[in-house]
C-alpha cells in the first residue's frame, strides 16, 4: 500500500484545514500588519498637511520668522544653502569615491575596507556628528555658527549614501561593456567618462536625491552647528547662523503660541512634501533614468572631448593613472 | 577619494575621544552605575577632583539614558521585527507581484519621513490616544504583567518612543527582509512548494532556515537606527532627569535625547566637565551604535554569502 | 495501460508568448513515461503545470483540461495535489539543512507522525534510492557536502518519502557525471513498481535505457508518442531532422 510506512501502518496526513488555517491566518495578520504600516503613513500624512494648509499663507511663506513670530521664508531658503553646502562637501568624494572603488580590482582587501568604513559611517548617530560639528568645527576650528559648519555636518552624513549608490550604480553596469572598451584601447578617464559616467548617471542621481532628502530632515546634526537665525538670512559663510525648517517644526511645537504650532505645521508640510517627491524620483529612478540617460549620454561623449585629449594606442594603462589625472 | 569616510569616521572618534577624557577620568565606573546627572553648582568656584576642575557636587550617572535607550529600542524591534515580518510576507508572497515595487516603496518612504516630524505626529496625534485612550486601559487590564502597572501621567515616555522608533525602523527591517526573500535562488523555493508547502510555511521556513541570517542581521541594523535615533524620541520621551522608570508608563531620557537637551546649558559652562561628560555620552552612544550595525551588517553578509555560494554547484 | 493522467488541449500563455499550444497526452500508470524535446519547448512548463507550481507564477496563465485520477486538476487541494505528486529539478536542491532534515521535511510539514516513524522513513526512502549505506552515519551532515550524485538521489528521495502517486523528474541527470547518471537511471528503472515516473530528458540513450513509453514534444504540442522510443508516424521534416539530431 503506498499510504502507508515500511511497516504498513497507515501515514496520518496533517488535516489540510488546519495548515490552511495558519496560512490564511498568515495572509490576513501580514494584511492587517500592512494595513496598519499604510493607515499611519496616511495619518501622518493627513495630520500635516492638514495642519499646514489650514495655517499657510502668501505672507508666511515670503518673511522671515523666528517660530513663534512672523514668516518660514529663512527656514525654507537656510534649508537648502545647507543641502548644498552638505552636497558641494559630499558630492566630489563621494563620486570620485566609489569611481576609484570600482576601478581598483587590484587592491581588493583596501576597497573592501573603505567599503566597511563608508557603511559604518551611516550608522553614526545625527547628534554625534552634532557633537562632533560643535567641538570641532565651531569651536576648534572657528567657523562659529555657520552654513560652513552645517554643511560639513550635513555632508559627513550625506557622503557615505552618495558613495554607496553610486558605486552600486557602476557595478551594475554590464563588465563586458567596460572590458570592450578597454580592450577598444581606452583608458580609465575614458571608461569612466564615456561609459560609467553616463550608464550610471540615473543611479547616481537618485543617490544624489536620497542623500538631499535626507539631509533636509536633518535636525540633530544642525542645532549646535548652524545654530538658529531668526533674523533672517546668512550674513557670510562663517560665524553667521542659519535658519531651517525643521528647527521651526521642533521648536515651534514645543511654544505655548498657537502661532508658533502653525509655523511648525507649515515648515513640516514643506518638508514632507519635498521629502516624498525626492523619494519618489529616486525609487523610480529608472523611469526617470531612460529620460535622462537620453540627455546625459551625448553629454559624456562632450565632456570626454573638451577636458580630455584623445587616448593614444600606444598608451600604457596602469590602474590608477586615470586616477591621478582626475585629482589634479 | 575613498578614504574620505575613514578619515572622517577615525577623526570624529579620535575627537570625540579626546573631548571625553577628562569625564571618563573624573566619573569612572559611576558613569555607568548612577543614574543622578548633576551638573554641580556653577555659581561657587570649582574644585578639584582627580586632576580636574569641576563644579562642587558635580556628577556625572548616565545609567538613566542608557537604561532608557535599551527600553525604547528594545520596545521598538518587539514591534517592528513581527510587523516587518509579516509586512514582508504579505508584499513579496500573498499579494500579486505587480503590487510590490509601490508598496515597498511606500514602505521606504517611512524612513524618509524627517524625525522631527514623526515628533510633531507624536506629539499631536500619538501622545493624546496613549493618555487618553490606550495607557488607561493597559494599566486598568494589563496591570498583572510586569511594568504594566502604575499610573498613567502624560502620554509621552517609553510607549510613544518605543512605538515612534518602531516605524522609523520597520521599513529597514522590511526591506532587508523583502531583499533576503527575493534573492533566494527559486530551486530552494520551488523544491519546497513542490513539497507541498503553503506560503506560510515557505515564508517561516526562508525567515527561519535559510534567509535566517539575513533576518537577524536585518533586525540589528534596526536596531542600530533606533539606538541613535535622537529628535523623534527627544520630542516624546517626556525627558525626565534623575529618575528611573516604574513603570512602561514612565518618562524617559535617552542618551541621544539627553545630548540634545543638555548640550546647550554645557556650552556656557566654565570648567569644560560638563561638556566632556556629554562627549562620553556621545562616545559611549557612538560605540554601541557602531557595535550593533557592525555586527548586523556582518551577519546579514555573511547569509548574503551563504545564498551565493549556494547558488552555484 | 490504465491512464492516470489525462492532458488534453493544454495551453499555457506567459503574455505574448504561447508557451504550450494546446497539448494532448496520457500518462500511465507504474510505467516511465519520458517526454522529449528540443530546449526551450515547454517541457518543464508542463511539469509545472502537473502539480500546478505554475499557481506560483501569475504571469502565466494555464487553459485546458487536465485529470488526474479522474479528476480533474483544478479541483485537488494544491498542497495535497503535491503530495501525491512529487517533483524532482533539473539541479539537485538539498535545502541547507541536514541530510536528515531534508528528507525529513516534507513529512514534517505535512504528516502528523511520531519521531520514530519519521526515522523509520527516512531510512526507508534513503533505502529506496540507494543512499542509506552511504550515508547512514552522517545523518546531521550539511547535505550540500554531498556529491551531485548523492545530491540528486537525496532530492529524490526527499520526493518519494510522501509516497507520491507520480513522480515527476525534470532531467534529473543532465548535471550528474556519468557513474551518478548511471545510478540515477538504475533507480528510475526500479521506481516504477511503486510510483508512476514521469521523465523530462534530452538524451535519447537514456530514453532508450529507461523509457516504457515517449512522448515528443515540439514547439508547445505533442507530435509524437509510442511505447519504447521508436517513432514511426512522423511527417513533418523540421521534427524528422530534430530527431535524426538527437539520435546522433
Ligand atoms: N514564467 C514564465 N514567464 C515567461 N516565459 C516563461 C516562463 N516560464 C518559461 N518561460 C518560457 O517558456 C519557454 C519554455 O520553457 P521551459 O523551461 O518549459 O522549456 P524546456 O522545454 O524545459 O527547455 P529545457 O530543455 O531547456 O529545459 C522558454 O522560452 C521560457 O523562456
Ligand atoms: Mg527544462
Amino acid at each position: 500500500m503506498i499510504n502507508s510506512d515500511m511497516h504498513g501502518n497507515e501515514i496520518k496526513w496533517k488535516r489540510r484545514s488546519s495548515r490552511k488555517a495558519r496560512d490564511i491566518a498568515a495572509r490576513i495578520l501580514g494584511y492587517l500588519a500592512l494595513g496598519f504600516m499604510l493607515a499611519i503613513l496616511v495619518s501622518i500624512f493627513a495630520y500635516i498637511i492638514k495642519g499646514g494648509a489650514a495655517a499657510v499663507s502668501w505672507n508666511i511663506l515670503t518673511t522671515y520668522g523666528n517660530t513663534s513670530d512672523g514668516g518660514v521664508l529663512n527656514g525654507i531658503i537656510g534649508t537648502w544653502e545647507l543641502v548644498g553646502m552638505g552636497l558641494l562637501f559630499s558630492l566630489i568624494p563621494g563620486v570620485f569615491g566609489a569611481i576609484y572603488l570600482t576601478q581598483s580590482v587590484s587592491r581588493k582587501h583596501v576597497a573592501d575596507a573603505m567599503r566597511l568604513f563608508t557603511d559604518v559611517l551611516t550608522s553614526v548617530p545625527s547628534i554625534v556628528i552634532g557633537l562632533f560639528g560643535y567641538l570641532v568645527l565651531v569651536i576648534k576650528f572657528n567657523l562659529g555658527y555657520s552654513l560652513v559648519a552645517g554643511g560639513l555636518a550635513l555632508g559627513i552624513m550625506m557622503l557615505p549614501y552618495i558613495m554607496r549608490i553610486t558605486e552600486m550604480s557602476f557595478r551594475n553596469i554590464q563588465r563586458e561593456q567596460v572590458m570592450n572598451a578597454y580592450a577598444l584601447g581606452a583608458d580609465n578617464v575614458n571608461v569612466t567618462t564615456r561609459i560609467l559616467l553616463p550608464q550610471a548617471s540615473a543611479g547616481i542621481l537618485s543617490g544624489i536625491l536620497l542623500a538631499i532628502s535626507i539631509a533636509a530632515g536633518e535636525t540633530a546634526q544642525l542645532l549646535y552647528t548652524a545654530s538658529f537665525n531668526s533674523a533672517g538670512l546668512p550674513s557670510g559663510l562663517t560665524h553667521s547662523p542659519v535658519g531651517y525648517l525643521t528647527y521651526f517644526v521642533w521648536n515651534g511645537i514645543n511654544q505655548p503660541s498657537a502661532y508658533a504650532h502653525n509655523l511648525a505645521f507649515i515648515s513640516a508640510m514643506i518638508l514632507i512634501i519635498s521629502v516624498t517627491v525626492l523619494i519618489l524620483i529616486s525609487k523610480y529612478e529608472d523611469v526617470v533614468g531612460r529620460l535622462l540617460r537620453r540627455i546625459l549620454g551625448p553629454l559624456g561623449v562632450i565632456i570626454n572631448r573638451v577636458f580630455v585629449e584623445a587616448p593614444s594606442e600606444k598608451e600604457d594603462k596602469g590602474t590608477s593613472k586615470g586616477e591621478k589625472k582626475w585629482k589634479k | 577619494m575613498s578614504l574620505v569616510p575613514a578619515f572622517v569616521l577615525i577623526t570624529i572618534l579620535a575627537f570625540i575621544l579626546v573631548y571625553a577624557w577628562p569625564s571618563i577620568v573624573f566619573n569612572g565606573t559611576t558613569f555607568f552605575t548612577s543614574y543622578i546627572w548633576n551638573v554641580g553648582i556653577s555659581s561657587r568656584p570649582p574644585v578639584m577632583v582627580r586632576g580636574f576642575l569641576v563644579p562642587p557636587n558635580a556628577s556625572f550617572g548616565a545609567l538613566l539614558f542608557i537604561e532608557s535607550t535599551l527600553l525604547s529600542s528594545g520596545l521598538a524591534i518587539l514591534i517592528a521585527f513581527p510587523v516587518s515580518f509579516l509586512v514582508s510576507l504579505s508584499v513579496e508572497l500573498y499579494l500579486p507581484g505587480r503590487a510590490k515595487r509601490p508598496l515597498v516603496s511606500l514602505i521606504e518612504l517611512f524612513a524618509g519621513i524627517p524625525s522631527v516630524v514623526y515628533g510633531l505626529w507624536g506629539i499631536v496625534v500619538l501622545e493624546p490616544l496613549l493618555l487618553h485612550n490606550i495607557e488607561p486601559w493597559m494599566s486598568a487590564n494589563l496591570y498583572f504583567i510586569p511594568g504594566f502597572s502604575g499610573e498613567v501621567l502624560t502620554g509621552s515616555g517609553i510607549i510613544a518612543s518605543g512605538l515612534i522608533l518602531s516605524l522609523m525602523i520597520a521599513p529597514i527591517i522590511t526591506s532587508v527582509m523583502v531583499n533576503s526573500f527575493d534573492s533566494a535562488p527559486s530551486e530552494i523555493k520551488q523544491g519546497l512548494v513542490s513539497l507541498g508547502a503553503t506560503k506560510w510555511e515557505l515564508g517561516k521556513y526562508l525567515a527561519t532556515g535559510y534567509s535566517r541570517s539575513s533576518t537577524y542581521g536585518g533586525a540589528l541594523l534596526g536596531l542600530g537606527r533606533a539606538l541613535g535615533e535622537t529628535m523623534a524620541v527627544l520630542m516624546v520621551s517626556g525627558g525626565i532627569v534623575n529618575v528611573l522608570p516604574t513603570s512602561i508608563y514612565s518618562g524617559i531620557n535617552t542618551m541621544a535625547a539627553a545630548i540634545v537637551a543638555y548640550l546647550d546649558s554645557a556650552i556656557g559652562q566654565g570648567t569644560g566637565i560638563n561638556l566632556s561628560a556629554l562627549a562620553e555620552l556621545s562616545l559611549f552612544l557612538l560605540a554601541i551604535s557602531l557595535v550593533v550595525n557592525l555586527l548586523g551588517r556582518r551577519i546579514a553578509g555573511r547569509g548574503a554569502l551563504r545564498g551565493v555560494e549556494n547558488d552555484k554547484f | 495501460m490504465e491512464k492516470i493522467v489525462e492532458i488534453r488541449d493544454l495551453k499555457v500563455d506567459a503574455g505574448k508568448k504561447e508557451i504550450i499550444k494546446g497539448l494532448d497526452m496520457d500518462i500511465y500508470a507504474n510505467r516511465v513515461n519520458t517526454i522529449v524535446g528540443p530546449s526551450g519547448g515547454g517541457k518543464s512548463t508542463l511539469l509545472r503545470c502537473l502539480n500546478r507550481l505554475t499557481d506560483l507564477e501569475p504571469g502565466l496563465k494555464v487553459n485546458g483540461k487536465v485529470t488526474f485520477q479522474g479528476k480533474d486538476l483544478r479541483d485537488y487541494d494544491d498542497v495535497e495535489l503535491r503530495r501525491e505528486i512529487g517533483m524532482v529539478f533539473q539541479r539537485p536542491n538539498p535545502f541547507p539543512m541536514s541530510i536528515y532534515d531534508n528528507v525529513a521535511f516534507g513529512l514534517r510539514i505535512q504528516a502528523k507522525v511520531s519521531k520514530s516513524v519519521i526515522d523509520a522513513m527516512v531510512r526507508d526512502a534513503l533505502e529506496e534510492v540507494g543512499l542509506y549505506d552511504e550515508v547512514k552515519d552522517n545523518l546531521k551532515r550539511q547535505a550540500s557536502t554531498l556529491s551531485g550524485g548523492q545530491q540528486q538521489r537525496l532530492c529524490i528521495a526527499r520526493a518519494l518519502i510522501l509516497r507520491p502517486k507520480i513522480l515527476m523528474m525534470d532531467e534529473p541527470t543532465s548535471s550528474l557525471d556519468p557513474v551518478s547518471k548511471g545510478r540515477v537511471e538504475d533507480l528510475i528503472r526500479g521506481l516504477k513498481e511503486k510510483y508512476t515516473v514521469i521523465l523530462v530528458t534530452h538524451d535519447m540513450s537514456q530514453a532508450r535505457k529507461v523509457s516504457d513509453y515517449t512522448n515528443l514534444i515540439y514547439n508547445g504540442k505533442t507530435v509524437a508518442s509510442s511505447e519504447g522510443t521508436e517513432f514511426s508516424d512522423i511527417e513533418d521534416q523540421e521534427v524528422k531532422d530534430y530527431l535524426g539530431e538527437l539520435a546522433e
